[in-house]
């Protein structure tokens, strides 16, 4: 019949395609191999780094791992990380991130990517433990790594390398930036007063730390954690505009508005105004309208997180490892920004210099 | 009044299934009708009397406005047997478009405007082409069509979203209320375009073309003589377009747009389809269904955040409503797949669809 | 016969005997082709990085994730149907076991099995709903990934599943190394289940009857005394178990069970089943086809990342990878649809 010949016939052509694969794999690794032995370790290969800047005779090769790319706070920090490498001299800074969420696992991929061209230093954001093996790899061939942004979760990591990386950190890890916000933000609330957090991306690490890291941050303040809820919202700011409007509706006992980016942040602020309800808001990151949002009042406080800064000085950390031999820079903490009514007119000039995001 | 209502009930008993005999569509559009009712009741009660209020019909108009607009060009698609998943990037592209170019040339509003519909009627032609021409189904290549504009559209807009910063009363006509009743401009329009369509679907040739298309891959049409490819590319087309209009509606209500504005309405559109008893074989499905069921889903999106359910649960409670629909439409269906009749029924087909 | 009716329906094309042979060829061997192709690309391109050790731990270890996944959709797809909600099939059960083993004292072989059974059974949900109350596949799996998408959220929380201290000969067969080597389990895994459903597939009555049961919806098999029901309905749990697998391996692997593992897998597996030669009409497909595609898809993204291109054009160009690959297919099996 003919579905038994045509099972015979893939049988043998699987084997024969098994056999084929086996062999190129073989073939391809073997070489690699071979073009590794000869290669001194931390050497640098120029031809990767050569795709993506001009090979001007730069002494220092590094690579930017940015967790995202062309999502303004994450322009900010691609930013930051070319202009520090444009005001090093010798310093050549590869920028790589992915464009669009997939999960933690293709931050990974992009970082051992980074780490295989073996520079002399990496700039990595520590999302997990699931980065430990590809920094394990880059310490082992002799990869400086430099994290940036998340940081707090390598203190936790087994090997001692990569505890340590957490003090020469750059970056203000999300405990301790919303512990600030929020201590900040309890200067415009009583103590125990119901708060509502937006979470637009509920089951990310990013997101659902925000979230813990606010709670936390509040319940040192005296607050219990049911006072603080929690409501999901979307990334697009319409809907978030009909959710917030729905939920100040049910919830008319919401003393404060905690949003942590601008596509719930922008909605929130046309929300109160619907409702006619002046509640303290708190927004992360910056759009046109946050500035004449927080001069009149309609934004009591928001978080920038000093993105150019941070990687700026992840990239003066990685010199300093590099060029000059510190074995340890120190953490830099390139300090949160809460934009309030008092201070919003100086970032506003940096906004329009695209150097504040 | 009681001529209307008698002149619709006949107009829903009346619509024609695929092989020319009337198919009950009645018995959806009463459930979905009832199920409103129903859940506007239970959410009512679950949240002490908030749900039956003018700011919650507001709220529910506004997000069914423009995920209904998108739905109907999804519904008359999939009647023709066709699938679109990059309407959630046509939405975004035509006002997307409109905006940078008032923001950055000063054009008026409404050549601004006509230009990003005409871009994304361009994006539905192609997609129609393609499917067309190629012989993939449309999955696939709506799929690969969204990959694609998605990527220029990251290049279009570095700066995340574009804001419709004019006072135009071209704007203020688009968006905002309606000043008698507390509905949403966006809702008034999707009640316009679905007559519009209704009668296009049900009063022309074209509609007829349309149901025909979508029935048993469009062989007995075509054996009839009926235009089936240029009806397709022509749904795509419209599919496209009303994408885009959702947008712009969107665009002129909220006054601005961004990269990842009306990501949820993908998928949303599709089960306002589905639930509205639209089905994925082609063939059937009405425009008042898709309309009542996009009605549906926002109502449950609000209805579970004024009675304090856990925001999370709304995915799985659409996922529940999903399958409840799509059971209780399938009992009503024949079994029309795509090749699962048996002989003696395509046999039948042929012979009532060419007496017709 | 069944082999003339069908030919009739579809309208296919008899070709003479040599443009089949070649069809035939680049139908079985062209995605690996591709695959060849496309690595000498890469490691050309690099200079000699692209397949270095250190590549390989990220690029293994999605390949494993999608392989595995990607081999129960292409048998399900195979006799007709589509599943969209392996992505939460993948990462559901995972996280049952984690939070088991994490917030009540399971024993983790017993987690495990919990976990597998979960997976099996949204697979049965999938597969009775479909078969018994004549729902397409495509809508019950979609609010199936619906309905689970709250439910992982739910059981996550915010702390998602830590294992990383646990220790387990069984969680080490599942995500650990191989033998001292350096290769990990799950890669293992995926060759093991690649090469037992390909026997299956090719060897065995109910691989026979899988494709049967794809072809014209199963009219001609169920004629032929085929029990397409029964066939479907352990084919939607064979798809969620191995992704349910899967994920488990994943977990075991890195030691967390975050909810937004394995995302985008249900669409992706697809685009593999695709690259691999399955046919979206039903009764035809190859396993290690599969495999393939899903190392082309790993070989992409990580190529394109080491190459340095512009990663705004990643996803456009998954997608003319996608209408390439689903082009050759159609042209491969001489126009079915019968336009």
């Amino acid at each position: 019949m003919s579905i038994d010949s045509s099972s015979l016939l893939n049988r043998r052509s699987f084997i024969v395609k098994s056999a084929v694969l086996a062999g190129v794999g073989v073939g391809l690794a073997s070489c690699s191999r071979a073009e590794e032995s000869s290669e001194p370790v931390a050497a640098t290969p120029a031809d990767t780094a050569a795709s993506e800047a001009a090979s001007t005779g730069a002494s220092i090769s590094a690579v930017f791992v940015g967790s995202l790319a062309g999502f303004p706070f994450w322009n900010q920090i691609e930013l930051g990380a070319r202009n520090a490498g444009e005001d090093f001299a010798d310093l050549e800074i590869q920028w790589t991130a992915p464009t669009t969420y997939t999960g933690t696992g293709q931050i990974v991929q992009f970082s051992e990517a980074a780490v295989a061209t073996k520079p002399k230093a990496v700039a990595l954001n520590y999302v997990g433990p699931e980065m430990d093996a590809c920094i394990t790899t880059a310490l082992d061939q002799g990869t400086a790594v430099q994290l940036y942004n998340n940081f707090a979760a390598a203190t936790q990591s087994k090997d001692p390398r990569i505890a340590a990386l957490a003090i020469t950190a750059s970056g203000l890890d999300k405990d301790a930036l919303c512990k600030l916000s929020a201590t900040q933000f309890a200067e415009s609330v009583a103590v125990g007063d119901e708060l509502v957090f937006f979470n637009q991306l509920p089951g990310t690490p990013e997101w659902d730390g925000i979230q813990n890291a606010y709670i936390a941050g509040f319940e040192s303040l005296g607050w219990k954690k049911d006072q603080i809820k929690v409501n999901p919202a979307t990334l697009d700011p319409a809907e978030n505009l009909q959710i917030i409007e729905s939920y100040l509706t049910a919830n008319p006992n919401t003393k404060g508005i905690i949003c942590a980016d601008v596509t719930s942040g922008g909605p929130a602020v046309k929300a109160k105004e619907k409702l006619g309800l002046d509640l303290p808001l708190i927004t992360w990151n910056l759009e046109d309208s946050t500035f004449a949002d927080v001069e009149r009042g309609a934004i009591t406080q928001n978080v920038n997180q000093q993105p150019y800064l941070q990687s700026y000085f992840a990239v003066a950390n990685m010199y300093m490892i590099l060029k000059y031999g510190f074995v340890a820079p120190p953490y830099v903490d390139p300090g949160t920004l809460l934009i309030t009514a008092a201070n919003v007119a100086a970032v506003q000039s940096q906004f329009e210099q695209g150097i504040a995001g | 009044m009681q001529g209307l209502l008698i002149i619709v009930l006949a107009e829903l008993r009346r619509i024609p299934g695929p092989n020319g005999c009337p198919v009950n569509h009645g018995r959806t559009l009463a459930g979905l009708v009832a199920a409103i009712i129903g859940v506007a009741l239970v959410f009512n009660f679950l949240s002490s009397g908030k749900f039956i209020a003018e700011s919650t019909a507001l709220s529910v108009t506004n997000l069914a406005g423009p995920l209904g607009i998108i739905a109907l060009g999804v519904t008359v698609l999939m009647i023709a047997g066709e699938f679109d998943l990059s309407v959630a990037a046509t939405f975004v592209t035509a006002p997307v478009v409109a905006g940078l170019v008032m923001e950055d040339y000063g054009i008026d509003p409404v050549p601004a405007l006509l230009l990003g519909l005409s871009c994304a009627l361009i994006l539905g032609f192609i997609n129609g082409v393609l499917v067309v021409a190629t012989g993939i189904p449309s999955f696939i290549v709506t799929l690969a069509t969204l990959f694609v504009i998605q990527m220029f559209l990251r290049i279009l807009l570095p700066q995340f979203s574009v804001e419709w910063n004019s006072e135009s009363g071209l704007k203020d006509f688009l968006g905002g209320k309606l000043d008698i009743i507390p509905v949403a401009k966006s809702f008034a329009w999707l009640i316009l375009l679905g007559l519009l369509l209704w009668f296009l679907m049900n009063h022309s040739r074209v509609g007829n073309w349309v149901y025909a298309t979508g029935s048993r891959r469009g062989r007995p049409a075509r054996a009839m003589g009926v235009p089936t490819r240029a009806t397709k590319i022509g749904c795509f087309a419209l599919c496209a377009l009303l994408a885009g209009l959702a947008g712009i509606v969107q665009f002129a209500d909220y006054g601005l747009i961004s990269l990842t504005s009306g990501s949820d309405d993908n998928l949303m559109a599709i089960v306002a389809t589905v639930i509205g008893g639209t089905s994925l074989f082609g063939g059937r499905g009405t425009v008042l269904g898709t309309l009542l069921g996009a009605t549906l889903l926002s109502m449950f999106n609000i209805g579970l955040i004024l009675s304090g359910v856990q925001g999370n649960w709304y995915f799985s409670l659409v996922g529940l409503l999903l399958l409840i629909a799509a059971i209780v439409n399938s009992r009503s269906q024949t079994r029309w797949r795509r090749g699962t009749a048996t002989p003696d029924e395509e046999r039948q087909t042929m012979v009532t669809a060419g007496s017709t | 016969m069944m082999g003339i009716q069908e030919r009739a329906t579809f309208g296919a094309i008899s070709p003479s005997k040599g443009s089949d042979t070649a069809r035939r060829f680049l139908r079985g061997s062209g995605p690996l082709l591709g695959l060849v192709i496309l690595l000498g690309l890469f490691q050309t391109a690099s200079g000699g990085v692209f397949l270095s050790p250190a590549m390989m731990g990220a690029t293994t270890a999605f390949i494993s994730g999608l392989g595995v996944v990607a081999i129960g959709v292409t048998m399900l797809m195979i006799c007709g149907e589509f599943d969209l909600s392996v992505s939460q099939s993948f990462v559901f059960p995972a996280i049952t076991m984690g939070a088991l083993i994490t917030r009540t004292d399971t024993p983790v072989y017993l987690a495990f099995m919990i976990a597998m059974g979960v997976a099996i059974l949204i697979g049965l949900i999938n597969g009775l709903v479909t078969v018994y109350f004549k729902v397409d596949s495509f809508i019950v799996t979609l609010a199936m990934l619906l309905i689970l998408t709250s439910l992982t959220l739910t059981v996550a929380t915010t702390n998602p599943p830590n294992i990383l201290d646990v220790s387990s000969p069984l969680l080490d067969a599942l995500g650990g190394t191989f033998l001292g080597t350096s290769i990990k389990a799950p890669f293992i895994w995926l060759l093991l289940i690649g090469a037992i459903m390909t026997l299956i597939l090719t060897g065995s009555r109910f691989g026979s009857w899988t494709r049967a049961s794809g072809v014209r919806g199963g009219q001609s098999a169920l004629a032929m005394g085929v029990p397409v029901k029964s066939v479907k309905i352990v084919n939607f749990c064979l798809c969620s178990g191995l992704s349910g697998f899967s994920g488990i391996a994943l977990v075991a692997d890195i030691g967390l069970a975050r909810p937004d593992f394995g995302q985008n897998f249900n669409l992706l597996a697809i685009v593999a089943a695709v690259i691999g030669g399955v046919s979206l009409f039903g009764g035809r497909g190859s396993v290690p086809g599969a495999v393939v595609g899903a190392c082309v898809l790993g070989v992409l993204s990580t190529g394109l990342i080491v190459t340095g291109v512009d990663q705004q054009f990643y996803i456009g160009i998954v997608g003319l990878v996608l209408l390439i690959a689903a082009y050759i297919n159609i042209r491969l099996e001489g126009r079915e649809t019968g336009e």
